[in-house]
């Protein structure tokens, strides 16, 4: 676990609230200020607009079968081309994007908040509901998380709401684990015992002090989980399972187009923007990560 | 010693009862029937009620279960009801192909992985770690199964090069072996490899910059010497974690690849078992990856004990 | 991935077992893509030299064939119908008799099969010195004893409603068989070309597939599963000479791409259940010849009666005339398979040309009709069962173009088996059925669902009862049978729809130009014995 603030640093937090919100920023500006952060930050606003304005910037109905125009190349009129069923692969393409996005923002936000909120809980009551949650989230953390998913989906069936709750409930155990850990890490130094011994409410605590200090880090893994989410919804996607057809997600897109590997834009297209995003994000947690090291940040 | 692995392997019990139930559940909730699997579309109710009967299916819920612990505590994870072969002997023929795999990706892994990471951590922000950032990055963003495919379509079909899929057993035939073996240890290993390398490239850096590094590097050492001799050591500790870690997702990657190259596997069996309603297969396999996975993060700790003696402490 | 449409699809897909060996026989006859004319020329290079070799060259022995049929159902090995079964099923046992491309039973372990002119039994004489692969004599016991294993009470077996049919078996002697039917049944002919004589001792073992014994062309060796399974020649084959192919090698590929490829690269020579799509990919290769066995099925939407926005028939006539085939052949098809609404093969006694046009594409009809019964702008959900959805697609555009919204639910293939064979499903279906190639019709009339009563479409009316039961006791090529036929079609394609055709389930194999299949094959098993490899 990265260690956030150094003793003195926290001390400090205690004292002036508008430090503390400092350093959450200074972790941001150290981020962006590293080239790499800047352009997996860039690649990654960029797409996550592109994603939510397709039905401002897509040509054609995603869903619309635009007859006589079957499996065509790029084009003017069709940038990506067409697929099997003569739709716009460009439009369907940033509508998939924009289905990844969904799922991946929603399985990991709320996932990522109510694993945080269960870890903090695990890490400050300690005791039984600690024992019966970790070893819950062990167990859940030993399967295959592709596997989980591809379960969750078959008793759920397909959807897009039902990819993001399997994605969201594989997880939820990462999250846990990483709010207990800071829990216990930030949970016994002087500035939360201070606030303990100050009265201050039991929740106050946890969400004032130990939740900011733990921002940066949760950043990062729900960056990665990110990343981690859109793959799973593309393998997904790969193995038939995903999306409700005739709606896009990239997963699909991809899988769709193995039938047609001989149209090379088809497959090419998607893909790309899919390798792009994962890229960004990665970039992004990497450099995150790197920000919040104030060993190396001090280079 | 032995009595720290005795401990942590009695600890791991829960978790297998818990995992367990939760097998069980969740395939209780999948829709989907076993027998209508068997006897397919057209079959008459009658015919699916006989199925039921002989795959014992008609019998409650907690009974199927407690019946299930009681033979898997002896060693028997049932019958399958797709093959009707025992699950031990479907696990045991699809863990060899597997553990193969795996074994040569994970091998590609740390190879690549560690000179990679160890290149850039010890140059950082030098093209070398510009160059290994932009490896890491293709790694983890290309898909298992759209490299897999983009390899396939290339390698194997445009230039023939290697077999479309299937397998030879490296036992048989080495050099056969090997060539079925190539491009699904290589997409796998690929991946691993950019995971890790990023993590050895964070590690060195850190253990690079502590002071007892500079000492050696004041007192006159080489580069090279001071990498191999003192950060390497130090820096490998929080990487065996994250090898455990790596090694369980290995055999998660399997199940994609396993499918992109036609190989027999456990991830094959199990994908097929859970599309099949082949609940004893589907129980007993994953039931022994998360048994799998807790003797991997076992062995990871007694690295760890290996790799700096402060730890073995508690 | 596909493995679900390769192993689960491939439960519905007994019609392309039951239609496979056309192929198998045809593809050679250079019949490479019947129905598909202007590709003629593309293929030519790839089908002329198979095309004059029956006639002119004389088989060769020896050699390996390695074939791919999706991962093989163990526990439907005997007993049911599966393609993924194909080659297994087919190499290792024999029946009594084949049914030829002809339409007419060929002799196989029967030396004389001989069904009485009124359709109430057979005589059978079996061959002499046949024996199973481990030596043991075949006798009329066989015989008897498979009969009552497929219609014994315990098993599944898709023979057992027709075996049931059978009420005396009387053994004369030890190679002559009289058996007798409860009632006239034409079809029974069906019956024994698909019942497989198995061996009393190791049946029961089958399912695991480790020891397999039967009498047919090869020699069961072993079998890994996700992997493939090993067969060997039969020395001992009761067709004196065959078969030419010393061993035949299973693999198996999960997807359809892989399988695609292998075919291409030559690590496959001969492919089943080759679809539309791969057809599309593989006809540019000049080293493959592509057999089209010809239809054995259709696609259909199926229209649940009882659900209220389809009770009004108007409105499941308007869903039927919207549906354009010929653009769903064209593009689904891959051009490959030509639009037919009925489900017959137009060489089947049961095809009646006239009747094709019993059923048009007619948006503007469908719309007033639509209109008429107030049904405009309705949301329908339909189910659908992964690997289906490409299909479903289309049809959802063509009703999207009449004003009704189908909503598609896919869910994982076994999950929707389930529905669908609990007639579960809400209000709307796509699945294919079969049954209804050469055979006799009233096969398919028994067994195929959403046809035969029980179905998913809840459609089972007292005069559709009676038709059936009609249907199952005629001559197909008698002019009362010829009646029968179609009123069920024009009931079905005009008066009252429960389900409307989409496509033609046709049926293609695809091998590698040396592999060399006779014509004459069988039409319900692929005449394995008589492959051979032009090396």
């Amino acid at each position: 676990m990265q260690k956030t603030t150094s003793l003195p640093q926290a001390l400090e937090l205690r004292r002036n609230s508008r430090t503390r919100d400092s350093l959450f920023l200074t972790t941001l500006l150290e981020t962006v200020r590293n080239p790499m952060g800047a352009i997996g930050l860039f690649i990654v606003l960029a797409l996550v607009v592109v994603g939510f304005a397709a039905p401002f910037i897509a040509p054609y109905d995603p869903v619309d079968q635009i007859r006589g125009h079957r499996l065509e190349g790029p084009s003017m009129e069709f940038w990506f081309g067409t697929d099997e069923f003569s739709r716009d692969i460009f439009s369907r393409t940033i509508y998939g994007l924009r289905a990844s996005l969904l799922v991946s923002i929603f399985a990991i936000g709320f996932f990522g908040a109510l694993g945080t909120i269960a870890g903090f809980m695990a890490g400050y009551f300690r005791g039984l509901l600690d024992t019966i949650l970790m070893r819950f989230v062990d167990s859940m953390l030993a399967f295959p998380g592709l596997l989980l998913a591809i379960a969750i989906l078959a008793a759920l069936g397909a959807g897009i709401q039902n990819v993001a709750l399997a994605i969201g409930i594989g997880s939820f155990p990462r999250f846990a684990r990483i709010g207990r850990a800071q829990m216990l890490s930030e949970g016994s130094r002087d500035y939360v015992m201070a606030a303990r011994v100050t009265c201050a409410g039991e929740l106050r605590i946890i969400f004032r002090h130990v939740a900011i200090n733990a921002l940066p880090p949760l950043l990062v893994q729900g960056a990665l989980s990110m990343a981690g989410a859109i793959l799973i919804e593309a393998s997904l996607g790969y193995l038939g399972l995903g999306t409700e057809p005739p709606q896009p997600s990239l997963g699909n897109l991809i899988n769709g187009a193995r039938a047609h590997l001989d149209q090379w834009s088809y497959f090419a297209f998607p893909g790309t923007i899919l390798a792009l995003f994962l890229v960004g994000l990665n970039m992004l947690a990497d450099a995150t990560n790197e920000a919040m090291d104030p060993h190396r940040r001090r280079r | 010693m032995l009595v720290h692995v005795l401990r942590r392997l009695l600890q791991s019990l829960p978790v297998l009862l818990f995992a367990s139930i939760f097998v069980f559940s969740i395939l209780q909730m999948v829709p989907g029937d076993p027998a209508t699997n068997l006897a397919g579309p057209d079959a008459s109710d009658e015919d699916v009620e006989i199925i039921r009967k002989r795959l014992g299916l008609d019998r409650s819920v907690p009974e199927q279960y407690m019946s299930w612990v009681g033979n898997a505590l002896t060693g028997d994870l049932g019958t399958s009801f797709r093959s009707s072969r025992p699950v031990t002997e479907l696990l045991r023929s699809a863990l060899t192909p597997t553990l193969e795999l795996t074994l040569v990706a994970f091998t590609i892994e740390l190879v690549v992985g560690t000179i990679l990471g160890v290149m850039a951590g010890t140059r950082l922000r030098s093209a070398w770690d510009w160059g290994l950032s932009a490896f890491t990055m293709a790694g983890i963003a290309i898909p298992h199964f759209v490299l897999g495919l983009v390899l396939l379509y290339f390698v194997s079909f445009r230039l023939g090069w290697l077999p479309v899929g299937g397998r030879v057993p490296l036992t048989e035939d080495p050099i056969e072996g090997l060539r079925y073996l190539i491009l699904p240890a290589l997409v796998l290993g690929v991946t691993g490899a950019a995971v890790l390398a990023r993590f050895v490239r964070t590690s060195i850096a850190q253990v690079m910059n502590q002071d007892y590094i500079r000492t050696a590097r004041a007192k006159g050492l080489r580069g090279r010497s001071v990498v191999i001799h003192h950060a390497l050591r130090n820096g490998l500790v929080p990487i065996v974690t994250v090898i455990a870690l790596q090694f369980a997702a290995l055999l998660t990657g399997s199940v994609v690849v396993e499918n992109v190259f036609s190989r027999p596997g456990v991830g094959r069996l199990v994908v097929g078992a859970i599309q099949a309603r082949d609940y004893p297969v589907v129980q007993g396999v994953l039931l022994f990856l998360v048994f799998g996975f807790i003797v991997i993060n076992l062995a990871a700790d007694i690295m760890y004990g290996v790799l700096d003696p402060r730890i073995r402490v508690h | 991935m596909d493995i679900e449409k390769q192993g689960f699809d491939a439960r519905l897909g007994r019609r392309k077992l039951l239609t496979g060996s056309v192929a198998a026989g045809v593809g050679l006859a250079g019949l490479a893509l019947a129905g598909c004319g202007d590709d003629d020329d593309s293929n030519a290079d790839a089908t002329s030299p198979a095309n004059s070799t029956p006639s002119v060259k004389v088989p060769k022995r020896g050699g390996t064939l390695v074939v791919d049929s999706g991962e093989p159902a163990p526990d439907a090995l005997v007993y049911a119908f599966n393609a993924n079964n194909f080659y297994l099923r087919w190499a290792i046992w024999d029946g009594l008799i084949i049914q030829g491309a002809d339409n007419r039973p060929r002799l196989a372990l029967a030396e004389v099969f001989e069904m009485k002119p009124d359709f109430t039994g057979v005589h059978i004489k079996l061959r002499a010195g046949l024996q199973f692969h481990d030596g043991r004599a075949l006798t009329a016991d066989d015989v008897r004893f498979s009969i009552e294993t497929f219609r014994a009470d315990t098993t599944t077996s898709q023979l057992k409603n027709p075996g049931k049919l059978i009420s005396a078996i009387k053994i004369v002697d030890p190679l002559t068989l009289d058996i007798t039917f409860s009632a006239p049944r034409p079809f029974m002919e069906d019956y024994f070309a698909l019942l497989p004589i198995v061996d009393e001792k190791t049946v029961a073992q089958a399912p695991q597939m480790k020891v397999l014994n039967g009498a047919g062309p090869f020699k069961f060796v072993s079998y890994t599963p996700n992997q493939g399974y090993v067969l060997e020649r039969n020395p001992n084959y009761w067709d004196a000479g065959k078969p030419y192919i010393d061993k035949i090698q299973g693999r198996i590929y999960s997807d359809e791409q892989a399988r695609t490829l292998a075919l291409q690269s030559g690590e496959l020579m001969h492919a089943s259940q080759v679809t539309p799509a791969m057809v599309k990919n593989l006809k540019s290769s000049k080293d493959i010849v592509i057999g089209d066995g010809g239809i054995g099925g259709s696609w259909y939407a199926g229209l649940v009666v009882d659900y209220p926005a389809l009770k009004d028939t108007r409105v499941r006539q308007a869903l039927s005339l919207a549906i354009d085939r010929t653009r769903i052949a064209k593009e689904w098809g891959e051009g490959v398979i030509q639009p037919q609404v009925l489900p017959w093969p137009k060489e089947s006694p049961a095809y009646i040309p006239e009747d094709e046009a019993l059923l048009k594409y007619e948006p503007d009809r469908a719309k007033a009709l639509l209109k008429q019964a107030g049904a405009e702008g309705m949301t329908i959900p339909m189910d659908i069962g992964q690997s289906r959805e490409g299909l479903a697609q289309f049809v959802q555009d063509d009703w999207k173009a009449i004003g009704v919204n189908a909503q598609l639910n896919v869910s994982e293939y076994s999950a929707y088996l389930e529905r669908f064979r609990t007639r579960k499903v809400e209000a709307m279906f796509v699945s294919p059925f079969g049954f209804s190639d050469n055979m006799h019709p009233a096969t398919f009339f028994d067994f195929a669902q959403p046809v035969r009563i029980p179905n998913a479409s809840h459609y089972q009316p007292d005069a559709y009862k009676a038709l059936l039961a009609k249907l199952a006791e005629t001559d197909p090529r008698s002019a009362a049978g010829k009646e029968l036929l179609h009123q069920w079609n024009k009931l079905y394609l005009v008066d009252d729809p429960w389900m409307a055709p989409l496509a033609p389930n046709n049926t293609f194999f695809a091998m590698r130009k040396q592999v060399i299949a006779p014509p004459d094959g069988a039409r319900d098993a692929p005449p394995l014995s008589e492959f051979w490899i032009d090396a």
